[in-house]
């Protein structure tokens, strides 16, 4: 049986009067890919910071690891997510200070992590990048920074990784580079949750759910 | 990659903004390090020459267009001359302890007669009576002065040479004395008989003896100590008494340039305190307003798990490290800037002014440079205890709930 890293029980969600998520029951195993889709304004984002402890459930529990993270300090939340959980955001959301080599290991740095440089230059090597390790975002296109974030997601080797909408915008190719990376570190015991609009790309997934209504509807 | 990278990084990046808080950060250092040590050095000046003070009364003639403070602390050379029978109808006058003459005559530029060319003023002064350039000799100094010798004081630009030309006479340097912050250090002190003799013998001045008399028959000024508890006014009353003299009483001298110097350093110090308030106004809002233009990208480290502890080290560690590059070149600056401020000060031979001794200079930058940098720091606290707080999850929205 697939270890369990993150259980989400009886989450809610509301921003003053409005009501995001309504009770959300939701858990993501080791080495399995799971989507997550919905139509826009269902609170799919919101539902994926909560996941990984970027903001916290009206009410609810957390798990990680069978532990309750919901009511954590801010600090050991800080760890936590340092630690065991990667991100790929809808935007690149580069360090625009940073060339692409330093925005990959800036996750290393802030963890106190040294020796990654060859890691980091390797996996941006294989995302095609290795051209452009040393240029700033202002010099990378929208799909090169997107390789950058995805190098920056995967290089800790965190045991989840969260994933919000990762081929929007992206051409066939690098939309295929993308989705073959997540595949790759579910395949390697990562828990891998996406969501998206892409219905090709949830297919693909060992598990798919429908947020609707603030609930979470399980697809397959 | 270490954080000393992403600081280093975040540095350069912003080059513009960074080297305008960087001047800021060098002017600010600098006026505020040369201030306070121009500051000193006038106080210690002043301390200085109030506790040595050589004389409580200087006498000149009635007909003498001087002021006190440039007889006293400025180095202009003047010709002012009266009978030396003066000195013994005022000496036993009661309350003075003892009274002593000087007889000026000076160098002259753009002549071969003289080793300096800058005029300079040179006094001949009585070695048994003078209390007045006594107290600055060096305590090695046997307190003789024969005819081939002088006294150089400290700021006279010829140090190191064994011999002196003076109106075309060789003359041995018996001794330097110490700086005082006055006219003293820029005069060439020597015996009033040689003095008078070498003015008798130079045809530069023979057109003035014509009018006052022969040199060995006149003295310039007469300083006379007060007895301790003696009231000045009576014997200035006595003094106006004699006819033909003009009483200076020093205290009141130093007293008025005491003022003028405080007007001048209340003038420094508030041009000084407005400059470091604006540029501390400057640097806490640019570290204010660094933080909200990056507000996205301390939200990306918050969410990907940097603590809060980190964010302060890495906005801390930008405005250390600025603040101490800052603070070496404003040291470098203010140093400069203390010199040429001094030197125009001093140049103007009005005020008296001491340099300051290396180990003062350094404490002094020690200081400045530890309150430079505290203050930045202290600057960038703000932001960064409010960088530290920004929500993480702000970096998933794109402005909806998707």
């Amino acid at each position: 049986m697939k270890k369990t890293l993150i259980e989400l029980k009886a989450i809610h969600k509301s921003f003053g009067k409005v009501g995001i998520l309504g009770g959300i029951d939701f858990i993501a195993t080791a080495g399995t890919t799971t989507a997550i889709t919905g139509n826009s304004g269902e609170g799919k984002t919101t539902l994926l910071s909560i996941m990984g402890l970027l903001q916290k459930p009206t009410s609810g529990s957390i798990l990680i690891d069978g532990k309750d993270a919901a009511n954590n300090g801010i600090a050991e939340l800080s760890k936590i997510r340092a630690a065991r959980i990667g991100y790929l955001f809808q935007a690149p959301r580069l360090v625009g200070s940073l060339t692409a080599l330093e925005n990959t290991l800036v996750c290393t740095a802030l963890a106190g992590k040294s020796n990654m440089r060859k890691k980091a230059v390797t996996l941006l090597a294989s995302l095609g990048m290795s051209k452009r390790l040393d240029y700033k975002p202002e010099q990378l296109s929208i799909g090169q920074m997107r390789r950058v974030a995805l190098a920056r997601a995967l290089v800790m080797e965190t045991d989840i990784l969260l994933a919000d909408e990762p081929t929007n915008d992206l051409d066939l190719a690098l939309s295929q580079i993308v989705t073959s990376s997540l595949f790759q570190a579910g395949a390697n015991g990562t828990a891998v949750v996406i969501v998206t609009h892409d219905r090709s790309l949830a297919a693909k997934t060992d598990c798919e759910y429908n947020l609707a209504d603030g609930i979470l509807h399980h697809v397959r | 990659m270490t954080l000393f990278h992403m600081i280093r990084s975040n540095l350069l990046h912003r080059k513009l903004q960074n080297s305008i808080l960087l001047i800021m950060i060098v002017i600010g250092i600098a006026v505020a390090f040369a201030a306070s040590a121009l500051y000193k050095s006038a106080d210690a000046g002043m301390n200085e020459a109030v506790k040595r003070m050589g004389a409580d009364i200087v006498i000149v003639p009635n007909t003498a267009e001087v002021e006190g403070g440039t007889l006293l602390y400025g180095g202009a050379t003047v010709h002012i001359y009266m009978n030396k029978s003066k000195l013994d109808e005022i000496k036993n006058i009661p309350g003075l302890v003892s009274v002593s003459p000087q007889f000026f005559v000076h160098t002259l530029s753009g002549a071969d007669c003289c080793s300096i060319d800058v005029p300079t003023r040179v006094i001949g002064i009585d070695p048994a009576t003078d209390t007045y350039i006594k107290p600055w000799l060096p305590e090695s100094y046997s307190g003789s002065l024969p005819e081939s010798s002088v006294i150089l004081g400290a700021k006279n630009d010829y140090e190191g040479e064994p011999q002196i030309k003076i109106l075309g006479k060789i003359f041995d340097i018996a001794a330097v004395a110490k700086e005082t912050g006055s006219s003293i250090d820029y005069s060439i002190y020597m015996n009033i008989d040689t003095a008078r003799q070498l003015a008798k013998d130079s045809e530069w001045f023979s057109s003035i003896w014509t009018k006052a008399g022969q040199p060995e028959n006149l003295i310039s000024v007469i300083l006379a100590r007060v007895e301790e508890g003696a009231d000045i006014n009576y014997i200035n009353a006595y003094l106006a008494k004699t006819g033909s003299i003009k009483p200076i009483v020093a205290v009141d001298v130093k007293k008025s340039i005491q003022s003028q110097m405080n007007l001048l350093i209340q003038i420094i110090g508030t041009i000084c305190f407005t400059i470091i308030a604006t540029i501390i106004l400057q640097v806490f809002a640019n570290f204010y307003l660094s933080m909200r233009h990056r507000r996205s990208e301390y939200g990306i480290y918050l969410a990907i798990g940097a603590s809060r502890s980190k964010i302060y080290t890495l906005i801390i560690g930008e405005a250390l490290s600025i603040s101490v590059i800052g603070g070496f070149i404003g040291l470098l600056a203010g140093m400069l800037l203390y010199h040429v401020s001094f030197n125009f000060l001093a140049a103007l031979r009005s005020y008296p002014l001491i340099s300051l001794s290396g180990c003062e200079l350094f404490i002094s930058a020690v200081i400045t440079f530890t309150v430079g940098v505290l203050i930045t720091i202290a600057a960038s606290v703000l932001p960064a205890w409010q960088a530290a707080r920004i929500d993480p999850s702000s970096v998933m929205a794109k402005g909806e709930y998707d």
